[in-house]
């Protein structure tokens, strides 16, 4: 049955599609962006990597997933000073994302994931998943491919601050598409750090200021310490995470809603 | 492999984002035309998959650029559009008007914001058109930029008369002699030939029909499953592959014919015509 061995959404038939929702595949979106990634990586990281796993996820269960075709453009105006970025303004991002999570619903997919490549999509793929629960019968979850087995991984890695273009992202990309690469053209780069915060968060205070006011290279971490084997090995731990998070959604009870109150809600309300 | 499964050595010079900022930053000068290419996922009758609109439309980017890579960026395509009047096939994705307009719009404002003067918005999903008109026309008015959008199949329309063999009009709309013929010649193994089969069910109109080169004189859109019982409006057992290969020969030369005017095409400057001072609102500067 093509439904079963395919893990390509979109390169299915809608008969054949009628076999994957009776599979009760996992459906996927990855989500990423068309943004600087230093001098010495395409713009296309975010998109590219969060692809990659997922299609290499697919590869490894083709018979419990379907993979979407990526939102290639994300939250980025904080990049803008920096050629070729493009920014999706939030809402209308919430707005694209969540009409494909819901179409996918609409068809019977129980369960739905959004897998994210671009950090600052990351409360914006939050709240999709939140309102794809809210909103259809369906479930749907989230995560930045890069939060699987984080402690694992950065064990691997010589640099400590993990943020963009830095070693983690450079391996990998490294594993993936070597050629792509400039590695001539890598340096390693820090933001404005105070006590509580920084002008990347990545202290304890919420704060993005535009990387244009504290870098000239577009970088944030170490990418000199960058190796495709260590991406290799990045990608290998990333997986088994992912597939073990498959398992535990594939069986994750959609249960009947209860309703605890004694009067009648009003169930005219529109939200 | 890209955002719709299709694979690319990816190191082309014409590939938007296979460029590093600093790279980037060169390109603005060279007076590149930057392509941006929209499709659909959404049902193509049992023979085709879902995501030929996105295929079709980004092999026409990509071959124009094949064609002239000094003079065009293809930018990542945007995979998903407005089809809710599809949805009752499965795996329909559909992203509301609004919403549609919207991200493109944001899409070429941040392309404009880099100095690149001349978009191309092409399309593969006749449902998409309007709004990329609006989304086009937007961009024009909200940036220094000049934005065009247009679906390919606009460009061949006295080629795709001659060729074809369905009804004319209202006999090729939908995964039809067209679609078919160009998907057979660019990726012949994943079309299901067992699967292909005729489907016009419309009723008889001189006003209100649908097809993809010939489109009706009156504007409507019913809920496909109300007249189609594959998803396919039009006869794809008249698709060949080499009609599909004059097709889409023909389609990259006007591309490029295209993008070359557009490059060169001159503008002169919005001039205020008020006698007085005008008051800046809609966003604009007084």
């Amino acid at each position: 049955m093509r439904a079963r061995e395919t893990y390509l959404y979109n390169r299915l038939t809608w008969p054949e599609m009628n076999d994957a929702i009776e599979l009760e595949k996992v459906v996927i979106l990855p989500t990423g962006s068309t943004e600087q990634h230093g001098r010495h990586l395409p713009l296309d990281v975010d998109l590219f990597l969060a692809e990659s796993v997922c299609h290499e996820l697919g590869r490894r269960a083709p018979d419990k997933v379907l993979v979407l075709p990526g939102i290639p453009y994300g939250l980025n105006m904080h990049h803008l000073d920096f050629p070729g970025t493009i920014h999706i303004q939030p809402e209308h991002f919430i707005d694209f994302c969540l009409d494909v999570t819901k179409s996918v619903a609409y068809h019977g997919f129980k369960r739905i994931a959004l897998v994210n490549g671009h950090g600052s999509n990351q409360p914006l793929i939050d709240l999709i998943a939140r309102r794809t629960v809210l909103e259809t019968p369906s479930i749907c979850c989230a995560f930045g491919y890069f939060a699987m087995g984080r402690d694992e991984y950065e064990r691997l890695l010589e640099s400590t601050v993990h943020a963009h273009a830095d070693e983690m992202e450079t391996s990998l990309y490294l594993h993936f598409a070597k050629e792509r690469v400039r590695m001539d053209q890598a340096v390693s780069g820090d933001d404005r750090v105070g006590r509580y915060m920084s002008s990347d968060s990545t202290k304890v205070v919420r704060f993005n200021d535009f990387w244009g006011r504290w870098t000239r290279t577009g970088v944030h971490g170490d990418p000199t310490k960058a190796s495709a084997e260590k991406g290799k090995r990045i990608l290998e731990i990333i997986l088994t995470h992912m597939l073990a998070w498959l398992e535990e959604y594939r069986v994750w009870p959609v249960e009947a809603r209860q309703d605890q109150h004694r009067q009648p809600v009003q169930r005219e309300v529109r939200w | 492999m890209n955002s719709h499964g299709m694979h690319e050595t990816g190191d082309e010079a014409y590939f938007y984002s296979n460029y590093t900022w600093k790279e980037l930053r060169e390109l603005p000068a060279e007076r590149r035309v930057v392509l941006l290419p929209v499709g659909s996922t959404e049902d193509h009758g049992p023979h085709l998959p879902l995501d030929t609109d996105n295929y079709l439309a980004w092999s026409v980017c990509v071959e124009t650029a094949k064609r002239i890579p000094d003079e065009v960026l293809v930018m990542p395509l945007i995979p998903y559009g407005y089809n809710l009047h599809h949805i009752d096939f499965p795996g329909t994705i559909c992203v509301g008007a609004e919403h549609f307009i919207n991200y493109v719009a944001d899409v070429c404002k941040s392309v404009a914001y880099h100095g690149f003067q001349r978009i191309l918005i092409v399309d593969g999903h006749g449902s998409n058109v309007p709004l990329l008109d609006v989304a086009a026309r937007r961009v024009i008015l909200e940036t220094d930029a000049l934005c065009a959008s247009f679906i390919y199949t606009n460009l061949i329309k006295d080629v795709c008369r001659r060729i074809r063999e369905s009804a004319h009009p209202g006999g090729m709309a939908h995964a039809c002699e067209l679609e078919t013929s160009l998907f057979l010649y660019l990726s012949e193994r994943r079309v299901r030939k067992s699967e292909i089969q005729k489907d016009i069910n419309l009723p008889p109109s001189k006003y209100i029909f649908l097809d993809l080169v010939d489109g009706s004189p009156v504007q409507m859109m019913d809920w496909w499953s109300s007249f189609s019982k594959t998803g396919v409006v039009g006869d794809p057992t008249l698709a060949t592959k080499e009609k599909g290969r004059q097709m889409f020969e023909a389609v990259a030369e006007r591309m490029v014919e295209l993008v070359r005017e557009f490059r060169d095409r001159p503008r002169g400057p919005r001039q205020d015509m008020h006698a007085e001072k005008v008051t800046g609102l809609f966003g604009l500067k007084p």
